[in-house]
């Protein structure tokens, strides 16, 4: 069997109600998971700015500030603050736990380093996002030196949770089922046998089976007695074109 | 499409293994009714390029060797082919008759080659074959030749077309030959044709599975035939 668009397009039309049903389906499945299942997520940032010593003289300062700004996400991320972080707000969980929510964003271009947390509840993602910067604060003195830290911005408590994007996965989910769909309809077609044995027909049609026909091999011509032209055509074809039926126009 | 001619090779090679598989057939159809021949016979299949006028021809040829009378009729008016296997003129025919009461003397050929064998052609292509096929002059034509000849092999369209061409002859013949072309045809076609057949109380004497691959299993070698022979005691 040869698949060509149109052969599927016809398939897919002859099939079209189980595919909106499979669509239907999904799309109702990911928007229950997503609305009741999975738990909401929140992300709260907090921003740090870190200036250099003021009489260090900007020489390398690019190369530096970068450095420095990595060094600093770094730093952030270390067991230390988060330890303090966790004896700070008094949660019930590891250090190792709470840096799995905690990530850090350094860019290039500035001396600015966030911390991104995201966490299930909305308040928590905050509190945590703003501890990480005062234990930051607090310890940076100790650790780097440097004095003069700003805390940027603080975390505000969140409204939208982040995750999950109930549209976005109804939208895959029903994607998901389109191809799913069709693919199964073509596999069902594909699947569909051809009759090849004689068992096919005595059982499956309970047709008896009075005789087959093997490969037929056509004799070797010899030069025949008949007029037939080279293109096979035999002697009468040509006057049988011109023979026009009552009821049909002569084209001229 | 253009389609191909049929080979008609009970005539040309009737000594064959070809045209074996026709007698065969043809035996297999005597004995499938109990009291007395079938006196006319549709041939048709699921799907077109089956070979329906490959085995209605021979069927007819094979028919024929064993003394009886047989009209071979073209009902395919759609998409003729047995003038051309027959190498003859298709001026009148079966639509004829039935359009402008032609003659059926000047329409029935007799075959050279086979004794017997006597062909009505489809005539010039008209535009509503079902119709004329349907007709009380159709009706009227078959009665008549039925009464002239022992057999009518009658080539079709086939079965799952738009439209009916084939199904208005089933009714009025009595046993339907249904072809089926070995892998090419889906079961579920020749599963629906069958039916239809049976709806309009056709009689579907059995299927002919066309271009069956020979498969090493089915072939008795020289050797084969050795030990058979020697073991029981021939040699």
């Amino acid at each position: 069997m040869e698949f060509e668009l149109g052969s599927i397009l016809k398939l897919v039309k002859r099939k079209l109600l189980f595919i909106i049903v499979l669509c239907i389906v999904a799309v109702g499945l990911a928007s229950f998971v997503s609305y009741y299942v999975l738990k909401p997520k929140y992300e709260a940032t907090a921003s740090i700015l870190i200036q250099g010593d003021r009489q260090q003289k900007a020489i390398n300062d690019i190369m530096a500030g970068q450095k420095l700004v990595t060094t600093y996400g770094e730093i952030i991320r270390s067991s230390r603050i988060a330890e303090e972080v966790v004896r700070k707000l008094q949660l019930n969980m590891t250090p190792e736990k709470l840096l799995e929510k905690v990530k850090t964003r350094t860019s290039s271009e500035s001396l600015v380093t966030t911390v991104i947390v995201t966490d299930s509840n909305a308040q928590q993602a905050t509190d945590i996002a703003n501890g990480f910067g005062e234990a930051f604060n607090e310890n940076i003195q100790a650790i780097m030196g440097v004095e003069n830290v700003v805390f940027l911005d603080r975390a505000k408590v969140p409204f939208e949770a982040i995750s999950p994007k109930p549209v976005f996965n109804m939208v895959v989910a029903f994607g998901l089922a389109l191809i799913a769909g069709v693919a199964f309809s073509i596999l069902r077609e594909l699947a569909e046998k051809p009759v090849r044995s004689a068992k096919n027909i005595q059982l499956d049609l309970q047709l008896p089976l009075l005789g087959t026909v093997g490969k037929l091999k056509p004799r070797k011509r010899r030069a025949k007695s008949k007029s037939n032209s080279v293109e096979g055509a035999t002697r009468h074809e040509e006057e049988n074109a011109k023979i026009v039926l009552p009821g049909t126009t002569e084209i001229i | 499409m253009k389609k191909k001619t049929p080979k008609l090779y009970c005539l040309e090679q009737p000594k064959s293994s070809n045209g074996d598989q026709f007698r065969t057939i043809r035996s297999n159809i005597r004995y499938t009714r109990v009291g007395g021949e079938i006196r006319s016979l549709l041939v048709t299949s699921s799907l077109p390029n089956e070979g329906k006028s490959t085995v209605a021809m021979n069927l007819a040829i094979a028919m024929a060797e064993t003394g009886r009378t047989v009209l071979l009729i073209d009902g395919d008016l759609r998409t003729p082919t047995v003038h051309k296997a027959f190498d003859l003129p298709n001026w009148v025919g079966l639509s004829s008759i039935l359009v402008d009461q032609t003659r059926l003397e000047d329409c029935i050929f007799s075959i050279e080659d086979s004794e017997g064998l006597s062909v009505l052609t489809s005539g010039p292509i008209s535009p509503n074959p079902a119709d004329l096929l349907g007709s009380t002059g159709m009706k009227r034509l078959f009665a008549e030749l039925s009464e002239r000849f022992d057999t009518i092999v009658i080539d079709s369209s086939s079965v799952l077309m738009p439209f009916s061409d084939a199904l208005i002859l089933a009714k009025m013949t009595e046993g339907v030959l249904l072809v089926v072309k070995s892998g090419k045809v889906l079961l579920k076609h020749t599963n629906s044709a069958k039916q239809m057949l049976e709806q309009q109380g056709a009689h579907v004497l059995g299927a002919v599975l066309n271009y069956r691959k020979s498969s090493k299993r089915y072939k008795i070698r020289g050797e084969d035939f050795a030990d058979w022979a020697s073991s029981s005691g021939m040699v």
